[in-house]
Protein backbone atom coordinates (compact mmCIF):
# COMPACT_ATOMS: atom_id res chain seq x y z
CA UNK A 1 0.00 0.00 0.00
CA UNK A 2 1.17 3.52 -0.74
CA UNK A 3 1.99 5.79 2.18
CA UNK A 4 -0.58 8.39 3.13
CA UNK A 5 0.46 11.79 4.48
CA UNK A 6 -1.56 15.03 4.84
CA UNK A 7 0.63 17.03 2.44
CA UNK A 8 -2.15 19.63 2.14
CA UNK A 9 -2.18 20.59 5.85
CA UNK A 10 0.00 23.17 7.68
CA UNK A 11 0.41 20.76 10.61
CA UNK A 12 2.38 18.39 8.39
CA UNK A 13 5.02 21.09 7.77
CA UNK A 14 4.99 22.56 11.28
CA UNK A 15 5.79 19.11 12.68
CA UNK A 16 8.89 17.27 11.55
CA UNK A 17 8.21 16.21 7.95
CA UNK A 18 11.65 14.57 7.50
CA UNK A 19 10.57 10.94 8.23
CA UNK A 20 7.60 11.27 5.85
CA UNK A 21 9.84 12.84 3.20
CA UNK A 22 12.27 9.92 3.50
CA UNK A 23 9.45 7.38 3.13
CA UNK A 24 8.07 9.22 0.09
CA UNK A 25 11.49 9.56 -1.60
CA UNK A 26 12.02 5.82 -1.24
CA UNK A 27 8.55 4.39 -1.74
CA UNK A 28 6.43 6.89 -3.65
CA UNK A 29 8.57 9.66 -5.15
CA UNK A 30 5.77 10.83 -7.45
CA UNK A 31 2.98 10.69 -4.92
CA UNK A 32 -0.72 11.36 -5.51
CA UNK A 33 -2.67 13.12 -2.76
CA UNK A 34 -6.41 13.29 -3.36
CA UNK A 35 -7.09 16.20 -0.96
CA UNK A 36 -7.94 19.65 -2.35
CA UNK A 37 -8.84 18.35 -5.79
CA UNK A 38 -5.67 16.28 -5.96
CA UNK A 39 -1.99 16.96 -6.64
CA UNK A 40 1.31 15.16 -7.09
CA UNK A 41 3.97 15.52 -4.37
CA UNK A 42 7.52 15.35 -5.77
CA UNK A 43 10.28 14.51 -3.28
CA UNK A 44 13.43 13.43 -5.15
CA UNK A 45 16.14 15.97 -5.96
CA UNK A 46 16.59 14.78 -9.52
CA UNK A 47 12.85 14.96 -10.29
CA UNK A 48 12.51 18.50 -8.93
CA UNK A 49 15.46 19.57 -11.10
CA UNK A 50 13.79 17.88 -14.10
CA UNK A 51 10.46 19.68 -13.57
CA UNK A 52 11.98 23.05 -12.65
CA UNK A 53 14.04 23.16 -15.83
CA UNK A 54 11.03 22.50 -18.11
CA UNK A 55 8.73 25.51 -17.75
CA UNK A 56 7.04 24.73 -21.10
CA UNK A 57 5.94 21.35 -19.76
CA UNK A 58 5.31 22.51 -16.18
CA UNK A 59 3.74 25.97 -16.10
CA UNK A 60 3.52 28.45 -13.22
CA UNK A 61 0.60 30.41 -14.66
CA UNK A 62 -2.08 28.91 -12.38
CA UNK A 63 -0.19 29.90 -9.26
CA UNK A 64 2.66 28.52 -7.17
CA UNK A 65 0.81 27.77 -3.93
CA UNK A 66 -0.35 24.16 -3.59
CA UNK A 67 -3.98 23.51 -4.62
CA UNK A 68 -6.48 24.58 -1.96
CA UNK A 69 -9.53 22.94 -3.54
CA UNK A 70 -10.74 26.09 -5.27
CA UNK A 71 -10.65 26.17 -9.08
CA UNK A 72 -7.51 27.79 -10.50
CA UNK A 73 -7.21 29.79 -13.68
CA UNK A 74 -4.35 31.86 -15.01
CA UNK A 75 -4.14 35.31 -13.40
CA UNK A 76 -5.02 37.93 -16.03
CA UNK A 77 -2.37 40.19 -14.45
CA UNK A 78 0.36 37.72 -13.56
CA UNK A 79 3.17 38.39 -11.13
CA UNK A 80 6.70 37.56 -12.19
CA UNK A 81 6.48 34.32 -10.22
CA UNK A 82 3.38 33.19 -12.18
CA UNK A 83 4.64 34.29 -15.62
CA UNK A 84 5.71 31.62 -18.14
CA UNK A 85 8.30 31.89 -20.92
CA UNK A 86 9.00 33.82 -23.07
CA UNK A 87 7.75 36.89 -21.18
CA UNK A 88 9.12 35.61 -17.89
CA UNK A 89 12.73 35.73 -18.97
CA UNK A 90 12.44 39.27 -20.36
CA UNK A 91 10.79 40.59 -17.19
CA UNK A 92 13.08 38.62 -14.97
CA UNK A 93 16.23 39.87 -16.63
CA UNK A 94 15.39 43.53 -16.20
CA UNK A 95 14.35 43.10 -12.60
CA UNK A 96 17.39 40.94 -11.81
CA UNK A 97 19.58 43.97 -12.54
CA UNK A 98 18.60 45.23 -9.13
CA UNK A 99 19.53 41.88 -7.51
CA UNK A 100 22.92 40.95 -8.94
CA UNK A 101 25.66 40.11 -6.43
CA UNK A 102 27.41 43.40 -7.14
CA UNK A 103 24.29 45.48 -6.66
CA UNK A 104 23.33 43.59 -3.50
CA UNK A 105 26.83 43.60 -1.99
CA UNK A 106 26.84 47.39 -2.27
CA UNK A 107 23.98 47.32 0.27
CA UNK A 108 26.09 45.64 2.95
CA UNK A 109 26.80 48.80 4.99
CA UNK A 110 23.07 49.70 5.03
CA UNK A 111 22.15 46.16 6.01
CA UNK A 112 24.75 46.07 8.77
CA UNK A 113 23.44 49.36 10.17
CA UNK A 114 19.88 47.99 10.16
CA UNK A 115 20.96 44.74 11.86
CA UNK A 116 22.94 46.65 14.50
CA UNK A 117 20.02 48.95 15.14
CA UNK A 118 17.76 45.97 15.75
CA UNK A 119 20.29 44.07 17.91
CA UNK A 120 20.89 47.15 20.08
CA UNK A 121 17.51 46.45 21.68
CA UNK A 122 18.49 42.86 22.63
CA UNK A 123 19.86 42.44 26.14
CA UNK A 124 21.71 39.48 27.64
CA UNK A 125 20.57 37.39 30.64
CA UNK A 126 16.88 38.22 30.45
CA UNK A 127 14.09 36.31 28.74
CA UNK A 128 13.16 37.96 25.45
CA UNK A 129 11.08 37.17 22.41
CA UNK A 130 13.37 36.55 19.46
CA UNK A 131 11.34 35.80 16.28
CA UNK A 132 8.87 38.67 16.30
CA UNK A 133 10.87 41.02 18.51
CA UNK A 134 14.26 40.79 16.79
CA UNK A 135 14.51 38.65 13.65
CA UNK A 136 11.33 39.85 11.94
CA UNK A 137 12.41 43.49 12.04
CA UNK A 138 15.45 42.90 9.86
CA UNK A 139 14.07 41.74 6.46
CA UNK A 140 11.10 44.10 6.47
CA UNK A 141 13.32 47.12 7.18
CA UNK A 142 15.71 46.06 4.44
CA UNK A 143 12.90 45.72 1.90
CA UNK A 144 11.42 49.04 2.97
CA UNK A 145 14.87 50.61 2.58
CA UNK A 146 15.36 48.93 -0.81
CA UNK A 147 12.06 50.41 -1.97
CA UNK A 148 13.02 53.85 -0.73
CA UNK A 149 10.42 54.02 2.05
CA UNK A 150 11.51 56.47 4.75
CA UNK A 151 12.56 55.01 8.12
CA UNK A 152 9.63 56.55 10.00
CA UNK A 153 7.25 54.38 7.91
CA UNK A 154 8.99 51.06 8.63
CA UNK A 155 6.90 49.91 11.59
CA UNK A 156 3.62 50.72 9.86
CA UNK A 157 4.91 49.01 6.76
CA UNK A 158 5.73 45.94 8.80
CA UNK A 159 2.27 45.75 10.40
CA UNK A 160 0.66 45.80 6.95
CA UNK A 161 3.04 43.28 5.49
CA UNK A 162 2.56 40.84 8.39
CA UNK A 163 -1.21 41.15 8.12
CA UNK A 164 -1.20 40.78 4.34
CA UNK A 165 0.36 37.30 4.52
CA UNK A 166 -0.99 36.25 7.93
CA UNK A 167 -4.56 35.58 6.89
CA UNK A 168 -4.30 31.93 7.94
CA UNK A 169 -3.16 32.96 11.40
CA UNK A 170 -6.13 33.70 13.68
CA UNK A 171 -4.11 35.91 16.05
CA UNK A 172 -3.44 38.58 13.45
CA UNK A 173 -6.36 40.99 13.60
CA UNK A 174 -6.31 43.07 10.40
CA UNK A 175 -7.74 41.18 7.44
CA UNK A 176 -5.28 40.35 4.69
CA UNK A 177 -7.46 42.19 2.15
CA UNK A 178 -7.42 45.36 4.26
CA UNK A 179 -3.64 45.12 4.68
CA UNK A 180 -3.17 44.46 0.96
CA UNK A 181 -5.24 47.56 0.21
CA UNK A 182 -3.22 49.71 2.62
CA UNK A 183 0.02 48.51 1.05
CA UNK A 184 -1.29 49.19 -2.46
CA UNK A 185 -2.13 52.76 -1.47
CA UNK A 186 1.29 53.16 0.10
CA UNK A 187 3.13 51.72 -2.92
CA UNK A 188 1.13 53.97 -5.24
CA UNK A 189 2.33 56.96 -3.21
CA UNK A 190 5.95 55.84 -3.62
CA UNK A 191 5.42 55.32 -7.36
CA UNK A 192 3.85 58.78 -7.73
CA UNK A 193 6.78 60.36 -5.89
CA UNK A 194 9.23 58.63 -8.26
CA UNK A 195 7.26 59.85 -11.28
CA UNK A 196 8.25 63.36 -10.28
CA UNK A 197 11.70 62.52 -9.08
CA UNK A 198 13.72 59.38 -9.83
CA UNK A 199 16.29 58.18 -7.28
CA UNK A 200 18.56 55.13 -7.36
CA UNK A 201 16.11 52.89 -5.49
CA UNK A 202 14.49 49.76 -6.85
CA UNK A 203 11.21 51.43 -7.81
CA UNK A 204 13.14 53.90 -9.98
CA UNK A 205 15.10 51.07 -11.65
CA UNK A 206 11.85 49.25 -12.40
CA UNK A 207 10.15 52.39 -13.75
CA UNK A 208 13.00 52.97 -16.19
CA UNK A 209 13.02 49.33 -17.32
CA UNK A 210 11.65 48.23 -20.69
CA UNK A 211 10.27 44.81 -21.72
CA UNK A 212 10.00 44.46 -25.52
CA UNK A 213 10.36 48.23 -25.75
CA UNK A 214 7.51 48.88 -23.31
CA UNK A 215 7.81 50.03 -19.74
CA UNK A 216 6.06 48.10 -16.98
CA UNK A 217 2.49 49.22 -16.35
CA UNK A 218 1.53 50.57 -12.91
CA UNK A 219 -0.27 47.24 -12.35
CA UNK A 220 2.83 45.22 -13.17
CA UNK A 221 4.95 47.45 -11.00
CA UNK A 222 2.45 47.12 -8.16
CA UNK A 223 2.27 43.33 -8.39
CA UNK A 224 6.05 43.18 -8.37
CA UNK A 225 6.26 45.30 -5.21
CA UNK A 226 3.73 43.05 -3.47
CA UNK A 227 5.68 40.00 -4.60
CA UNK A 228 8.94 41.44 -3.30
CA UNK A 229 7.42 42.02 0.11
CA UNK A 230 5.88 38.56 0.37
CA UNK A 231 8.92 36.80 -1.06
CA UNK A 232 11.56 38.63 0.92
CA UNK A 233 10.02 38.93 4.34
CA UNK A 234 8.63 35.75 5.91
CA UNK A 235 11.19 33.64 4.07
CA UNK A 236 14.28 35.35 5.49
CA UNK A 237 12.71 35.55 8.92
CA UNK A 238 12.06 31.81 8.78
CA UNK A 239 15.62 31.08 7.66
CA UNK A 240 17.17 33.09 10.51
CA UNK A 241 14.76 31.94 13.24
CA UNK A 242 14.77 28.25 12.28
CA UNK A 243 18.51 28.45 11.61
CA UNK A 244 18.99 29.73 15.17
CA UNK A 245 16.91 26.81 16.48
CA UNK A 246 19.13 24.40 14.51
CA UNK A 247 22.16 25.95 16.23
CA UNK A 248 20.49 25.70 19.65
CA UNK A 249 19.80 22.01 18.97
CA UNK A 250 23.42 21.44 17.91
CA UNK A 251 25.43 23.24 20.64
CA UNK A 252 28.76 21.87 19.41
CA UNK A 253 28.15 23.53 16.03
CA UNK A 254 27.10 26.80 17.63
CA UNK A 255 30.38 26.74 19.58
CA UNK A 256 32.33 26.04 16.39
CA UNK A 257 30.65 28.99 14.66
CA UNK A 258 31.29 31.38 17.56
CA UNK A 259 34.96 30.36 17.60
CA UNK A 260 35.34 30.65 13.82
CA UNK A 261 32.99 33.19 12.21
CA UNK A 262 34.56 32.51 8.80
CA UNK A 263 32.30 29.42 8.77
CA UNK A 264 29.17 31.61 8.70
CA UNK A 265 28.67 31.48 4.89
CA UNK A 266 28.76 27.65 4.75
CA UNK A 267 26.65 27.52 7.93
CA UNK A 268 24.01 29.61 6.16
CA UNK A 269 23.99 27.27 3.16
CA UNK A 270 23.43 24.41 5.59
CA UNK A 271 20.61 26.28 7.34
CA UNK A 272 19.04 26.84 3.91
CA UNK A 273 19.29 23.12 3.14
CA UNK A 274 18.29 21.82 6.57
CA UNK A 275 15.46 24.29 7.21
CA UNK A 276 14.26 24.78 3.60
CA UNK A 277 12.33 27.92 4.61
CA UNK A 278 9.98 27.71 1.60
CA UNK A 279 8.46 24.22 1.65
CA UNK A 280 7.30 24.08 -1.96
CA UNK A 281 6.38 25.68 -5.25
CA UNK A 282 3.69 24.29 -7.55
CA UNK A 283 3.73 23.69 -11.31
CA UNK A 284 0.91 22.68 -13.68
CA UNK A 285 1.44 20.06 -16.42
CA UNK A 286 0.75 21.44 -19.89
CA UNK A 287 0.49 17.91 -21.34
CA UNK A 288 0.51 14.32 -20.08
CA UNK A 289 3.95 13.46 -18.67
CA UNK A 290 5.27 10.05 -17.55
CA UNK A 291 7.45 10.21 -14.43
CA UNK A 292 8.66 7.18 -12.44
CA UNK A 293 5.89 5.01 -13.79
CA UNK A 294 3.11 7.49 -12.99
CA UNK A 295 1.20 9.58 -15.51
CA UNK A 296 0.90 13.23 -14.61
CA UNK A 297 -2.15 14.34 -16.60
CA UNK A 298 -2.41 17.60 -18.47
CA UNK A 299 -3.72 20.28 -16.08
CA UNK A 300 -2.71 18.45 -12.89
CA UNK A 301 -0.62 20.14 -10.21
CA UNK A 302 2.83 18.98 -9.14
CA UNK A 303 4.05 20.22 -5.76
CA UNK A 304 7.84 20.42 -5.56
CA UNK A 305 8.78 19.61 -1.96
CA UNK A 306 12.18 21.28 -1.64
CA UNK A 307 12.72 20.16 1.96
CA UNK A 308 12.47 16.52 0.82
CA UNK A 309 14.91 17.02 -2.07
CA UNK A 310 17.32 18.75 0.29
CA UNK A 311 17.60 15.55 2.36
CA UNK A 312 18.01 13.27 -0.67
CA UNK A 313 20.68 10.64 0.11
CA UNK A 314 21.52 10.35 -3.59
CA UNK A 315 22.88 13.90 -3.50
CA UNK A 316 23.86 14.56 0.12
CA UNK A 317 25.02 11.04 1.02
CA UNK A 318 24.85 9.27 4.36
CA UNK A 319 24.82 12.54 6.28
CA UNK A 320 21.82 13.94 4.37
CA UNK A 321 19.66 14.07 7.52
CA UNK A 322 22.35 15.65 9.69
CA UNK A 323 23.00 19.33 10.31
CA UNK A 324 26.63 20.09 9.43
CA UNK A 325 27.71 23.72 9.16
CA UNK A 326 30.90 22.73 7.31
CA UNK A 327 29.12 20.85 4.50
CA UNK A 328 30.64 21.45 1.07
CA UNK A 329 29.61 21.20 -1.67
CA UNK A 330 26.01 21.95 -0.75
CA UNK A 331 23.90 22.15 -3.91
CA UNK A 332 20.58 22.51 -2.06
CA UNK A 333 17.36 23.58 -3.75
CA UNK A 334 16.18 25.94 -1.00
CA UNK A 335 15.95 28.75 -3.57
CA UNK A 336 14.22 26.52 -6.12
CA UNK A 337 15.64 25.65 -9.51
CA UNK A 338 15.10 26.67 -13.12
CA UNK A 339 14.29 30.10 -14.45
CA UNK A 340 12.01 30.87 -11.50
CA UNK A 341 14.81 30.28 -8.95
CA UNK A 342 14.65 32.89 -6.19
CA UNK A 343 15.57 36.32 -7.51
CA UNK A 344 16.46 37.55 -4.04
CA UNK A 345 18.92 34.82 -3.14
CA UNK A 346 21.96 37.10 -2.98
CA UNK A 347 20.04 39.45 -0.71
CA UNK A 348 18.83 36.61 1.52
CA UNK A 349 22.36 35.23 1.88
CA UNK A 350 23.77 38.66 2.69
CA UNK A 351 21.05 39.42 5.25
CA UNK A 352 21.58 36.09 6.99
CA UNK A 353 25.37 36.41 6.95
CA UNK A 354 25.38 39.93 8.38
CA UNK A 355 22.76 38.97 10.94
CA UNK A 356 24.75 36.01 12.28
CA UNK A 357 28.05 37.92 12.16
CA UNK A 358 26.61 40.70 14.30
CA UNK A 359 24.51 38.43 16.51
CA UNK A 360 27.27 35.95 17.36
CA UNK A 361 29.79 38.73 18.00
CA UNK A 362 27.47 40.02 20.73
CA UNK A 363 25.92 36.81 22.03
CA UNK A 364 27.76 33.52 22.08
CA UNK A 365 25.12 31.55 23.98
CA UNK A 366 21.44 31.12 23.13
CA UNK A 367 18.93 28.99 25.00
CA UNK A 368 15.22 28.46 24.53
CA UNK A 369 13.20 29.37 27.62
CA UNK A 370 9.79 28.26 26.39
CA UNK A 371 7.85 26.74 23.56
CA UNK A 372 8.40 27.66 19.93
CA UNK A 373 5.14 28.84 18.36
CA UNK A 374 4.99 28.26 14.61
CA UNK A 375 3.12 29.95 11.75
CA UNK A 376 0.37 27.69 10.43
CA UNK A 377 1.30 27.80 6.77
CA UNK A 378 1.89 25.13 4.13
CA UNK A 379 4.39 27.30 2.25
CA UNK A 380 6.43 29.24 4.82
CA UNK A 381 5.77 27.59 8.20
CA UNK A 382 8.03 29.97 10.08
CA UNK A 383 8.40 30.86 13.73
CA UNK A 384 5.76 33.17 15.17
CA UNK A 385 7.32 33.51 18.61
CA UNK A 386 10.21 31.93 20.50
CA UNK A 387 11.49 33.08 23.88
CA UNK A 388 15.20 32.88 24.47
CA UNK A 389 17.89 33.91 26.91
CA UNK A 390 21.11 35.20 25.40
CA UNK A 391 24.59 35.10 26.89
CA UNK A 392 26.86 38.06 26.23
CA UNK A 393 30.07 37.32 24.35
CA UNK A 394 31.82 40.21 26.16
CA UNK A 395 31.00 38.78 29.57
CA UNK A 396 32.45 35.41 28.64
CA UNK A 397 35.61 37.10 27.44
CA UNK A 398 35.88 38.93 30.77
CA UNK A 399 35.38 35.73 32.79
CA UNK A 400 38.17 34.11 30.82
CA UNK B 1 38.57 23.32 -19.86
CA UNK B 2 36.53 26.04 -21.57
CA UNK B 3 33.43 27.68 -20.12
CA UNK B 4 30.46 27.68 -22.49
CA UNK B 5 27.55 30.04 -21.79
CA UNK B 6 24.09 29.57 -23.31
CA UNK B 7 22.64 33.10 -23.36
CA UNK B 8 19.18 31.82 -24.23
CA UNK B 9 19.04 30.14 -20.83
CA UNK B 10 20.85 32.70 -18.67
CA UNK B 11 18.63 34.99 -16.56
CA UNK B 12 21.52 37.01 -15.16
CA UNK B 13 20.86 36.26 -11.50
CA UNK B 14 24.57 35.91 -10.78
CA UNK B 15 24.78 32.73 -8.71
CA UNK B 16 27.94 31.95 -10.69
CA UNK B 17 29.34 35.36 -9.79
CA UNK B 18 28.70 34.72 -6.10
CA UNK B 19 30.53 31.38 -6.32
CA UNK B 20 33.37 32.36 -8.68
CA UNK B 21 33.68 36.16 -8.76
CA UNK B 22 37.01 36.13 -10.61
CA UNK B 23 35.43 34.36 -13.58
CA UNK B 24 31.83 35.59 -13.81
CA UNK B 25 30.31 39.06 -13.59
CA UNK B 26 26.80 40.30 -14.29
CA UNK B 27 27.12 43.78 -15.79
CA UNK B 28 24.89 46.83 -15.40
CA UNK B 29 22.62 45.66 -18.23
CA UNK B 30 21.97 42.34 -16.47
CA UNK B 31 24.13 40.43 -18.98
CA UNK B 32 26.56 37.80 -17.76
CA UNK B 33 30.18 38.45 -18.75
CA UNK B 34 32.54 35.47 -18.65
CA UNK B 35 35.84 37.10 -17.66
CA UNK B 36 37.98 34.12 -18.56
CA UNK B 37 36.95 31.66 -21.28
CA UNK B 38 39.43 29.11 -19.97
CA UNK B 39 38.96 27.87 -16.41
CA UNK B 40 41.82 29.38 -14.37
CA UNK B 41 44.04 26.84 -12.57
CA UNK B 42 43.34 28.37 -9.17
CA UNK B 43 39.53 28.60 -9.59
CA UNK B 44 38.62 25.10 -10.78
CA UNK B 45 36.52 24.14 -7.76
CA UNK B 46 34.62 27.42 -7.73
CA UNK B 47 33.89 27.25 -11.45
CA UNK B 48 32.69 23.64 -11.17
CA UNK B 49 30.37 24.69 -8.33
CA UNK B 50 29.15 27.64 -10.40
CA UNK B 51 28.43 25.43 -13.43
CA UNK B 52 26.61 22.86 -11.31
CA UNK B 53 24.85 25.53 -9.28
CA UNK B 54 23.35 27.41 -12.23
CA UNK B 55 19.57 27.03 -11.78
CA UNK B 56 18.91 27.37 -15.51
CA UNK B 57 21.77 25.11 -16.62
CA UNK B 58 23.13 27.93 -18.77
CA UNK B 59 26.78 27.02 -18.13
CA UNK B 60 28.79 23.98 -19.11
CA UNK B 61 32.43 22.97 -19.32
CA UNK B 62 33.99 21.75 -22.56
CA UNK B 63 37.32 19.92 -22.66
Amino acid sequence: MEPNYPLHLPDFYVGDPAPAYRDLRHNSPVHWTSANGGFWGITRYEDIKFIGSRPHLFSSANGVLMPDGKPRTADPRPMLITTDPPRHKAMRQLISKGFTPRHINAMEPDIRAIVRGVLDSAKADIELEYAEGIVAKVPVRIIADLLGAPAEDWEQFRAWSDASVGSADPDIKMTSQAAFGALTTYFQRLIDLRKQDRTNDLISILMDARVDGESLSDDELMSFLHLLLVAGNETTRNLIAMGTIALINHPEQLRMLVDDPSLIPTAIEEMLRYVSPVTHMTRWATEDVELRGKTIKKGQAVVLLYGAANRDENVFGDTAEQFDITRRPNPHLAFGTGEHACLGLSLARLEARVFFEEFLARFDRVELTGEVLRMRSTMVPGVRTMHVRLGSADERATVR
Amino acid sequence: MRIVLDRAKCTGIGICEALAPTVFEVDDHGELVVLSAEVPEDAQNEVTEAVEGCPTMALRLQP
